[in-house]
């Protein structure tokens, strides 16, 4: 049960301080509620306990006070973590949209955004409706396989920066091999794949963590191919499935790699500044990639590897969930593919 | 002479393609349409319906896809399997 007592809402001001206006927006709280369930994971805590209550409440702005906010904290049973304010760059995003059409913004201008949260009566997503079926449970889990980090560590290097709270990411040297040939082969045409792999538990370690491996990419079949728009369908799917199935290693789909080519680097700068709603840097995820990302690959654990082919060079790029958000992010480059999938599997997530 | 309830499926699994989520659905209404049936999962599922992107049904059973307007009474019986396959852009 979501316990939920406040209405949000996004004023937006212009870069000197002066108020555009407040827009009500609708919170998507369901990446944050992933985000805490896996926390509860990594903690070796089940991700939900019966009857518990998770709750949403608003952190006060230590200078302003309500109802402004500076973040958000969500609890599940008595296991809490804290969201920034950053979670609802996207709704300031949407928002904005208001002030362009009123001719009140003009596009690619900055503008600053505050988030208010106001008291009420009920989460009004949390209203039930008409149904065709009832329900007896949704589930998902995924096999944890208890292995030693330390075991890859050691056949492994760095790739990108890490950050405290992500877990480990593990990905062949082939693996990108594979899929850099892939993209070179597409040429100007945007093409990509499916990460397959598995999820570990540190058994090095009494309270050991979660670490993610890559184990093979499933080239995406069937594809729309063009040159800034790569679209999945049905029978991409249906194949990339088929052949999990023919490998019979127990393996899930842990996430997604798709190309960039240098058509997209000349626009990336107006896709970022008008399309984009994710919270990245470097090599980007359009708003079209983080959307794919949070339909197909909203575990918390889900990686997606852009790999961006120019004339200059070959990059690669990997991104993640961390609190609720998809974020730029490293990963170790292993040399060889470690044979566990067979042996310890132990616990489901 | 015993009498059968023909107006709902007892037990449907539904997934989506990453098997990441997946539901048991019960009591399924087979006057109901394939198309509705996906609108209530996606809800279920909490997956995105809108921005462009269109979902597909598999039925596991027949390895075929399902139309719509199919009838659920018609396309599908009693444990079957699903998967809500959709047609979605990266770029």
């Amino acid at each position: 049960m979501l316990k939920n007592e406040y209405a949000y809402a996004i004023t937006l001001s212009r870069l000197d301080g002066r108020s555009l206006g407040q827009v009500s927006v609708t919170v998507d709280w369901e990446p944050a509620l992933e985000w805490m369930r896996f926390v509860r994971l990594r903690r070796h805590l089940p991700t939900t306990e019966p009857g518990a209550v998770t709750t949403i409440q608003p952190l006060w702005d230590s200078r302003s006070s309500a109802p402004w906010i500076e973040g958000f904290r969500v609890w599940i049973g008595d296991v809490s973590a804290d969201f920034e304010l950053r979670y609802f760059y996207g709704l300031a995003q949407e928002a904005s949209h208001h002030f362009l059409e009123k001719g009140e913004l003009i596009p690619g201008e900055r503008f600053l955004y505050s988030v208010a949260a106001y008291p009420c009566q009920a989460d009004p997503a949390q209203q039930p409706g008409k149904s065709l079926f009832t329900v007896e449970e949704v589930m998902s889990s995924l096999p944890v396989i208890e292995t030693s980090l330390e075991a890859f560590a050691q056949t492994s290097r760095p790739f990108g920066s890490m950050h405290g709270e992500d877990i480990p990411v593990f990905i062949p040297q082939s693996v990108l091999d594979e899929a850099t040939t892939l993209t070179q082969a597409a040429g100007a045409l945007e093409t990509g794949g499916i990460l397959i792999g598995h999820i570990h538990r540190d058994a090095g370690q009494e309270d050991g963590d979660l670490f993610l491996e890559v184990t093979a990419q499933i080239p995406a079949r069937h594809t729309h191919a063009e040159l800034m728009r790569l679209t999945f369908t049905a029978e991409t799917w249906t194949d990339v499935q088929a052949a999990i199935d023919l490998r019979q290693k127990a393996e899930a789909m842990v996430g997604w790699w798709h190309s960039h080519s240098w058509l997209m680097h000349t626009s990336k700068e107006e896709k970022k500044s008008q399309n984009s709603s994710c919270q990245t840097d470097a090599l980007f995820l359009s708003t079209d990639d983080c959307l794919l990302h949070y339909t197909i690959f909203s575990r918390a654990w889900s990686i997606a590897l852009v790999i961006s082919n120019t004339p200059a060079r070959l990059t690669w790029a990997l991104f993640g969930w961390r609190q609720g958000m998809i974020a730029h992010r490293g990963f170790s480059i292993t040399d060889t593919i470690t044979e566990t999938a067979s042996e310890d599997h132990h616990g489901t997530t | 002479m015993e009498l059968v309830d023909t107006k709902t499926i007892r037990r449907l699994r539904a997934r989506d393609v990453s098997g990441q989520k997946t539901t048991t659905i019960n009591d399924v209404q087979t006057d109901a349409t394939v198309g509705e049936l996906v609108e209530g999962l996606l809800a279920q599922l909490k997956l995105p319906h809108s921005n462009g992107v269109r979902y597909h049904v598999r039925l596991e059973r027949e390895g075929r896809r399902l139309h719509t307007s199919e009838r659920i009474g018609d396309a599908l019986q009693d444990d079957d399997a699903i998967t809500l396959q959709p047609d979605i852009h990266a770029g």
